[in-house]
């Protein structure tokens, strides 16, 4: 079941919020709660019901354990029972998503004949495993002491997020259930209504309406070499559909709770504006990043650090960082922690090399840091000058890498690469010069060849990146928008020492607010999002 | 404002804009879904209705109650006009339920729907060699709406046979971002313009065909359809399975229902033959003539009312003078390109198959007339390749790329001639 489906919105969802606002009003926030429950678990089994056992003996297993973890003094049987839970929830993870990878991987390098069983991916099986271990974790390190069955479930189940995030913390979500008393809200519904429109907006028109031009490029790609207009074509297009899909389905996702009065997470905020790679990755499935930076880059980097203090090494000292410091402290953790990225992202090798890839900006950009205040001291003109090199560096670091991340093989985004790099020339459809006879020339002097392929298609693929690239890059996101109104919650430094910050109340020059002209505005995107639910509609996060 | 009063005025704005845009989309009917021009009067040709055929025809034909039904694909759609003077009085109305891309097995789908709703005295079906083409290859018989949601007339997968798929055409033609936008695209077509539309009796105007000889030059189109055909052929050339299977369930369906059917080969532009002439499929070309007489004269045998018309060939009007490139100016009186006749032609076919029209133009095939046909085809070809000698060379030139994209530059091990047919299932 889909947030974008007529069963979902007139079925499910109406449902669902009755049921729950009934039940607190009458019973009182428990039985709301326990009716959460129910209904995420239903909307997990409307996937596949046979994986529902899986999930529910997933979360009691782990639930066993962080009991168990409470009832111990010693940090060290703690650990024990971490790396236990660790090594099961992994194990499962990787039997199911990575087994198959595995196995064709030996295949493909020694020659051997593996059997490789072909089994449908649990719905969102990264994200509730990660989940979980991050609270066990804290729960290890005894930073969290209790925790209800019933809170810990939701934790885990909670339909907004469960499929494709954000992901959450257990301090940015236990806080708020111990709170909760899941009653109707004026307010509440109205913002939760308002970031639900915007998402579906963004998914079902946005990222579907491009969806149908991007699909076709890869599908070529698949079959040989891509000239330079349609492998940038591939490129920008699936890199807007990501964005404008996942941005949407987290916006969608933090409407829907805030209907119950829950805040998520802020997922994504304005990415495709950064103007650094390092500044991306801030803006870009945040929660993610937050995540692996919490839990791989910085234990990475202090077990290091501190394996270099005690060896009497150098580490990292600003502008006078050796390369050795750097590559340790820096490289090193870095490219763990993008691999585990793109490897989280995928079973596949083309996921791997995004990640690298990304690594590879991300460490560049940290060296480039580093080095820079030697020979720029001057900080505004430096800004100055930068901000916008940078943001045209980083969105074409971005675009080369993106299609990594769609091709089905790696000689496939081989294939769209080389052509971003004018390795493969660049063709366009014979009928534009044919209609523009003196044009022909001049495109033929630039080495511009012809094919039959369709005009129409050609001009409306790139009519759809111009008018997305505007959005992305021009107006304030909806978050921003929203801002007085505490759309979404964000943790800044640290998800394990940092506090819980509401949204910070930025400047933005366009902000909501309940009017006349707003609610005209979100109705009319309300109407278009409906008109817009029959078309077809691709599933990015199968596997996840 | 309170949050409270937002959202009342949220929800009664979207509730009364979705009401305005399902009463206006049911008011211009961009798909002829309702028949709402009944009312409004509004009968202008729609032009989005071109592109969702099997949604407009499975609505259009429970109203149109025609005497004539026409089968077939685009060549049906575009070529041959309910409203020309050569249907006689008796056979009208006659409605075009050509579906542009749709295959046999679609066809006979349409068919069966088509007369469980209506009771039409006579049915014209246009029958291919291309669409024959059998599963393995890449057939030429796809439907048109392939990524369309399934379960509805306009995924093209059935006609609408129950509430819930109906439900879901209704809500389509009503609220669909596709509908409004083609609502508004209707009321902006205007008649002559470069833009194929749908007229209520469900011919299409072949505007975008006028659009594309006018703007690109005859010359131009018939090389592109040519280059596309060859590559089409030449892939399934190499495994050649004929399927007929659904032309037998056809004549079938007709004795069932006591409908009289004509079946009709229609014609291409004489490229087409000399295209199968050079993918080598010349003979089973040949064979797949054959194996339609002798459905139709197995029918006859039962006393069934089938016959069989071919309008393929080397005629005058299937090797009329293709104008020189860059010459927009001249125009062809009989095709559009090589797989689109004009109506005039069709006009033709339609008279010479009521008794009238050129009696040179057009051979009714049975086992009596079927090896004097094929004779005369091979003289005829044998004929025009003497005289046309560029023709030959520059479709012979298109072989070759089609064969070296295909087999790797092995262009002789693409080209198996006399290969006999692989399997013809007509029964």
């Amino acid at each position: 079941m889909l947030f974008n489906s007529y069963s979902f919105i007139f079925l499910f969802l109406p449902v669902v919020l009755s049921g729950c606002f009934l039940l607190a009003r009458f019973l009182g926030a428990r039985w709301a709660h326990i009716w959460l429950i129910g209904a995420s678990l239903y909307f997990y089994s409307a996937w596949n019901l046979s994986y529902l056992p899986l999930l529910l003996g997933s979360i009691l297993f782990n639930f066993s354990i962080a009991f168990l973890m409470t009832r111990q003094e010693s940090g060290a049987v703690r650990r024990v029972l971490l790396l236990i839970a660790i090594l099961v929830d992994v194990g499962l993870l990787g039997y199911y998503k990575y087994s198959n990878f595995f196995l064709s991987s030996v295949n493909a390098a020694a020659g051997t004949q593996f059997h490789i069983e072909a089994f449908l991916l649990p719905l969102g099986i990264s994200f509730w495993t990660f989940q979980q271990l991050t609270l066990l974790v804290d729960f290890s390190a005894a930073t969290i002491k209790e925790i209800r069955l019933k809170d810990f479930i939701l934790f885990i189940t909670f339909f907004p997020h469960l499929i494709a995030g954000p992901i959450v913390h257990h301090r940015e979500m236990m806080p708020q259930f111990e709170v909760a008393t899941y009653r109707f809200d004026w307010r509440n519904m109205a913002v939760g209504v308002v970031l639900f429109v915007s998402g579906l907006f963004k998914k079902a028109v946005l990222a579907d309406g491009i969806a149908a031009y991007v699909s076709p490029l890869y599908a070529d790609a698949a079959g040989g070499p891509v000239t330079l207009f349609y492998a940038w074509a591939a490129a920008l297009g699936f890199l807007l559909q990501i964005y404008f899909d996942f941005s949407g389905y987290s916006e969608m996702a933090l409407g829907l709770a805030r209907m119950v009065g829950i805040k998520l997470p802020m997922n994504f905020n304005s990415p495709l504006k950064a103007t650094s790679v390092i500044d991306f990755w801030s803006r870009w499935h945040i929660t993610l990043t937050r995540f692996l930076t919490a839990y791989i880059y910085n234990p990475l980097v202090m077990t290091i650090t501190r394996r270099r203090v005690k060896q009497g090494k150098k580490i990292m000292a600003g502008p006078r960082t050796t390369a050795g410091a750097f590559a340790w402290l820096v490289g090193v953790p870095i490219m763990a922690t993008m691999f585990s990225s793109g490897l989280w992202h995928g079973a596949n090798w083309t996921f791997i090399l995004w990640g690298v890839l990304h690594g590879f900006y991300l460490i560049v950009n940290h060296g480039w840091r580093t080095v820079r205040p030697r020979f720029w001291t001057n900080k505004e003109s430096y800004q100055r000058m930068m901000v916008p090199v940078g943001f045209v560096l980083t969105f074409a670091a971005v675009s080369f890498a993106i299609p990594l991340f769609r091709a089905e093989s790696a000689d496939a985004a081989f294939n769209v690469m080389s052509g971003m790099l004018g390795l493969h020339g660049a063709a366009m459809p014979e009928a534009i010069p044919h209609r523009l006879p003196g044009l022909a020339y001049a495109l033929s002097g630039l080495g511009i060849t012809f094919t039959t392929q369709s005009m129409t298609t050609f001009l409306t693929t790139g009519a759809w990146i111009f008018a997305l690239l505007l959005i992305a890059f021009i107006p304030p996101n909806v978050l921003e928008m929203m801002r007085n109104y505490e759309p979404a919650i964000t943790m800044p430094g640290n998800t394990s020492q940092g506090r819980i910050e509401l949204w910070p109340h930025a400047k933005a020059p366009v902000s909501w607010r309940p009017s006349l002209i707003w609610a005209s505005l979100i109705a009319a995107l309300a109407t278009i999002d409906l008109l817009a639910l029959n078309r077809v509609s691709e599933f990015l996060y199968w596997k996840f | 404002m309170g949050m409270r009063k937002f959202l009342q005025i949220w929800a009664a704005i979207a509730v009364a804009l979705l009401l305005a845009v399902g009463l206006f989309n049911y008011m211009v009917d961009p798909y002829w879904v309702f028949g709402s021009d009944r009312f409004t009067g509004f009968q202008r040709p729609r032009a989005d209705a071109i592109d969702h055929p099997t949604l407009a025809k499975a609505y259009m034909i429970r109203r149109a109650n025609p005497s004539t039904l026409l089968m077939g694909a685009s060549r049906v759609e575009i070529g041959f006009n309910p409203q020309s003077r050569e249907w006689p009085d008796r056979l009208r109305p006659v409605f075009n339920m050509g579906l542009p891309g749709s295959s046999l097995k679609r066809r006979f789908d349409y068919l069966r729907y088509a007369l469980s709703v209506s009771k039409p005295k006579l049915v014209v079906m246009e029958v291919t060699f291309e669409e024959s083409f059998g599963p393995s290859g890449k057939s030429a018989g796809a439907t048109v709406a392939d990524n369309a949601p399934p379960h509805s007339a306009e995924a093209g997968d059935a006609p609408p046979t129950n509430w819930l798929q109906e439900v879901r055409d209704y809500g389509f033609a009503l609220w669909s971002l596709s509908a409004l936008q083609d609502s508004v695209s209707t009321l902006l077509h205007y008649p002559g313009s470069h833009q194929s539309a749908m007229t209520g009796t469900g011919f299409s105007t072949g505007g975008d065909l006028r659009e594309a000889a006018d703007i690109d030059g005859y010359n131009y189109v018939f090389a592109l359809k040519n280059a596309e055909k060859m590559r089409r052929v030449v892939a399934w050339s190499q495994h050649r399975t004929i399927d007929l299977t659904a032309v037998q369930r056809i004549v079938t369906l007709c004795r069932e229902k006591g409908t009289p059917l004509v079946i009709v080969v229609t014609p291409g532009y004489v490229d087409e033959l000399e295209i199968y002439q050079e993918a080598g499929v010349w003979e089973t070309y040949r064979n797949w003539k054959r194996a339609l007489i002798e459905i139709v004269a197995s029918a006859a045998r039962k006393g069934d009312d089938v016959s069989l018309w071919n309008f393929s060939g080397y005629s005058a009007y299937t090797t009329e003078a293709i104008p020189r490139a860059q010459d927009r100016h001249t125009q062809m009186k009989w095709f559009w390109e090589t797989n689109h006749f004009k109506p005039a032609l069709g006009d033709l076919m339609i008279g010479r198959i009521m008794g009238k029209g050129p009696a040179e133009f057009g051979t009714l095939l049975t086992p009596d007339t079927g090896e004097a046909e094929q004779a005369g085809l091979e003289s005829a070809r044998l004929s025009y390749e003497n005289t046309h000698a560029e023709d030959r060379a520059r479709l012979r030139a298109l072989y070759a790329g089609a064969a070296h994209a295909l087999c790797g530059g092995n262009a002789a091990g693409c080209n198996s001639m006399n290969k006999p047919l692989k399997s013809t299932r007509n029964n």
